[in-house]
């Protein structure tokens, strides 16, 4: 009996230590907006002892704990890091402004949510790139962590700090704040990194020197190791590694899907956040090669899941999380190639455990009702479409393979199933754009209402409801159109507020992104190296959550970019001669410059090209050895 | 089909979650443990659960219950702990199931043990001013009504047996209050007039204990 209860006894001491809420923060708790973002505890976080540890890992979501936690990226690496004993790997989100306040009043450094203890220390430092807006709550995250911010002012080996992500594509904005970027899909190489940290520590090797180790993995880029050299006129003269450092980072890339790690367990989180709900990857990269898309072209070739590792992952999920609800995830889901057979496997047990499926990023053309009539969620949500454009040309200038007719077949289907609500998506500010291409927007827009009073089977006394959104176009690294000019503010106010003119009819809603948003997104989209100095001189002026109205000061912004001796349009508005040397271009992500450059001359000519199950258009990922590149056709 | 009333206690991380948050938790729970809980009817079919008396953010329960439903007979009521237990997070525990006597209609009263401490002075200080609020033949407060405007209650009109003692550099303050569906008295309507009335900031810790019918008897 007495050995009975020690042994009780014990275990629950290991329980109760295994559950910390930072003890400095708690007191203030009740006084913050949302608490629960700040105490950690959910199912299926992963406690260790410290001791027994080697390594920790501090995994930053440069953003609030709602869109960090609904991000499948990190539950991804979180589960696989914390797979391996050695590793303790912790969740830290951007506390809100509010939680932010308190820490610099009590000086309270940034913690981890799971031991609740300071990241200051730790080993590694990783945030993940998700969008530009993010930039300033990085360093932010890092002041608050008492972090130097500078990679070159960290010493010894710890706090190394490291990103990934689409972002990382173009990482020279941040490149003086990080020790190394993962470039392309993070799943082997970050162990990698983390096995060779755990040598070098052991033999007694300076940071510098693990830092060149690090150089030479593929997928490693060490900034610090590359020296930049300008032009008069601001562009790039030269970018040279170090002696023995690689000219060029190769992406790397996880050709087989069916036996990488994925987690079958998903934190689940206390509170309310974006996506709540299982996710479940479908395949990665995308056939269809739209032009303006980036993630397009960063993960190419497309790599499919097979319907059973789907079916199988997804189920373990559900049963692990609770969760009733599974979106299956991809750049296209339509494109799927064996989506009846995975539909029907999972709605064998989805329906009888009362789960539903959810297919988000369908494309206009790959709906039917017999897949509708799997998706449950689909009703809930209303349906969604994104032409992208208005006119036919200019579908056919970015390479958005969508007819007319397609999109009004779909609609009209969708009608008859009983819809009477259809949202639009479109951009403004593309290549070649003209008046007619951006008042195209409002005429298709009428067209889809006036599908919806021909069909007779409508309800009657119901409305049809079509709401359209525009976002202004901003060229990104790694497409055809890198090399454009994006649109000015002057010309985005002018096409929004013409198109608005246009629309007539009060059963069309027109939405808009703020143009000054996409303006700064812009500057970093295609920055360079000079533009760290803009982030800490930015985040020492008190600006941070920039994608947040709450914080976002555009007339700060550019004082700060002057400030600092740079001019914004020179990033934004310039189009870039196709022979200039680009602050992106010692990167590798498989696809050639040349092709990027003939797909960039076919859509001055209007000329779409194929998609990849169509015809391989040889942009240069068949280099990898599988995926869509080696379908039969 | 079987109801079955869940006894549980919120706390630890839990206690920083809203009511709603407690239910989505729940219903994920119920879901995960493969139990045969019985679904609602109708086009958004859900798992049944329903809670007697919620609970504000920040507060600790350590008596409260929920009620569902099983389609069979054939779980047990320690394997229903357990399983349920597995599958909430750290800071919800379940401790009973019983079988449901009362109607959840009928909770009129609830305990609380609410523990005050303040930076800026000492306990006794606290303590006399709290006892001398709590002796006053009239404490007025304004309330709104579920309607949502402003009315009047005498907080002491509603007042059942309470406490207030001095223990581990803390005021203790053990009191029963109405809760239920037809009148609410959150202990923090008293605390806030003590914070106005002491002119520094306090901070309190509200735990709900047991809960009560109209004639004081245990709600079970
Ligand atoms: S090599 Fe051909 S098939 Fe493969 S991704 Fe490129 S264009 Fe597509």
């Amino acid at each position: 009996m007495n050995v009975f209860c020690i042994i009780l006894i014990v275990f629950f001491e290991m329980l109760t230590v295994s559950i910390m809420i930072n003890k400095q923060i708690e007191p203030y708790l009740l006084k913050l907006k949302k608490p629960g973002r700040y105490v950690g505890g959910e199912i299926n976080s992963v406690y260790k002892n410290k001791e027994d540890v080697d390594v920790r890992f501090a995994f930053c979501f440069p953003d609030t704990y709602e869109i960090g936690m609904s991000h499948l990226g990190m539950k991804i690496l979180y589960s696989q890091f914390n797979e391996v004993p050695y590793i303790w790997c912790e969740r830290v989100f951007a506390p809100w402004l509010d939680a932010e306040k308190i820490m610099q009043e009590k000086n309270i450094p940034l913690w981890g949510l799971e031991s609740g203890e300071p990241i200051t220390d730790f080993e590694f430092i990783g945030f993940t790139l998700q969008y530009e807006l993010s930039y300033t709550n990085i360093l932010q995250m890092l002041k608050l962590a008492n972090i130097p911010l500078r990679s070159c002012d960290r010493k010894g080996l710890k706090q190394i700090v490291v990103a990934g992500g689409p972002c990382a594509c173009n990482p020279e904005p941040l490149a003086d704040f990080f020790d190394l970027f993962f470039i392309g899909e993070g799943e082997e190489v970050d162990l990698e990194v983390i096995e060779l940290f755990r040598q070098c520590r052991a033999e007694g090797k300076s940071r510098e020197e693990f830092l060149y180790l690090c150089s030479q993995i593929d997928g490693v880029y060490v900034p610090s190791l590359y020296d930049v050299g300008y032009n008069e006129d601001g562009t790039i003269a030269s970018f040279t590694p170090k002696e023995g450092v690689p000219a060029v980072i190769h992406k790397r890339i996880i050709m087989d899907l069916d036996n990488v790690f994925y987690p079958d367990k998903f934190v689940v989180p206390l509170i309310e956040i974006v996506h709540d709900r299982v996710v479940e990857e479908i395949f990665r990269g995308c056939i269809r090669g739209c032009r303006f898309c980036q993630a397009g072209f960063l993960n190419r070739p497309v790599r499919e899941k097979s319907p059973e590792t789907i079916d199988r992952q997804s189920h373990l999920l559900c049963r692990s999380t609770g969760y009733d609800e599974i979106s299956l995830s991809s750049l296209s889901s339509s494109d799927y190639t064996k989506i009846r057979e995975l539909l029907t496997m999972m709605t064998e047990w989805s329906e009888r455990e009362s789960v539903s499926l959810s297919l988000p990023s369908m494309r206009v053309d790959g709906f039917d009702n017999e897949i509708l009539s799997k998706l449950k969620s689909v009703r809930r949500s209303g349906l969604t479409f994104a032409p992208e454009a208005g006119t036919q040309r200019m579908r056919d200038v970015i390479n958005k393979n969508v007819t007319e007719e397609e999109l009004m077949n779909t609609c009209t289907v969708a009608f008859k199933g009983g819809w009477t609500a259809v949202k639009l998506y479109f951009m403004i500010g593309l290549p070649t754009e003209t008046d007619e291409d951006v008042l195209g927007i409002g005429t298709l827009a009428q067209k889809v209402v006036d599908a919806y009073y021909k069909n007779e089977n409508r309800q009657k006394g119901k409305q049809v409801k079509v709401t359209i959104s525009t976002s202004s176009f901003i060229p990104k690294p790694f497409t055809p159109f890198q090399w454009e000019p994006q649109d000015s503010l002057e010309d985005i106010r002018r096409k929004q507020s013409m198109l608005r003119g246009h629309i007539t009819s009060r059963k069309i809603e027109y939405n808009y992104h703020e143009a000054k948003v996409s303006y700064l997104e812009g500057v970093f989209a295609r920055g360079d190296r000079r533009l760290c100095r803009v982030i800490e001189e930015a985040v020492n002026r008190g600006l941070r959550f920039d994608g947040w109205d709450e914080c976002f000061d555009f007339d700060r912004w550019m004082e700060v970019i002057r400030d600092c001796g740079l001019d914004p349009d020179f990033y934004v508005t310039r189009r870039r001669a196709f022979d200039e040397l680009l602050p992106w271009d010692h990167i590798s992500y498989g696809v050639t410059k040349q092709f990027l450059l003939s797909e960039c001359k076919r859509a001055y000519e209007n000329r779409t090209t194929p998609n990849c199950r169509k015809k391989c258009s040889g942009c240069g990922a068949v280099k990898y050895g599988g995926g869509v590149c080696y379908e039969k056709r | 089909m079987r109801s079955v009333r869940v006894w549980y206690k919120k706390h630890g991380p839990c206690r920083y979650i809203s009511h709603l948050d407690v239910n989505r938790a729940f219903m994920r729970a119920m879901q995960m443990s493969g139990l045969p809980f019985w679904h609602t009817e109708g086009f958004n079919s859900r798992m049944y659960v329903s809670f007697a008396l919620s609970l504000s953010l920040g507060f600790t329960g350590e008596n409260e219950c929920a009620d569902m439903k099983l389609t069979e007979d054939s779980a047990d009521n320690e394997y229903i702990i357990k399983r349920l237990n597995e599958c909430l997070p750290d800071g919800i525990e379940i401790f009973a199931v019983t079988d449901p006597i009362m109607k959840p209609a009928e909770i009129s009263f609830a305990e609380f043990e609410v523990l005050i401490s303040s930076d800026h002075s000492d306990p006794t200080e606290i303590q006399s001013k709290l006892i001398a609020l709590l002796g006053r033949e009239h404490i007025y407060t304004e309330k709104r009504t579920k309607k949502g405007d402003l009315k009047q209650v005498d907080i002491k009109e509603n007042v059942g047996e309470y406490s207030v003692t001095a223990e581990n550099g803390s005021v203790v303050l053990r009191i029963i209050l109405p809760a239920g569906n037809n009148l609410n008295i959150n202990p923090s309507l008293i605390t806030d007039i003590l914070e106005r009335e002491c002119g520094f900031e306090i901070s309190c810790d509200v735990k709900r204990g047991k809960l009560y019918n109209n004639k004081l008897e245990l709600f079970r």
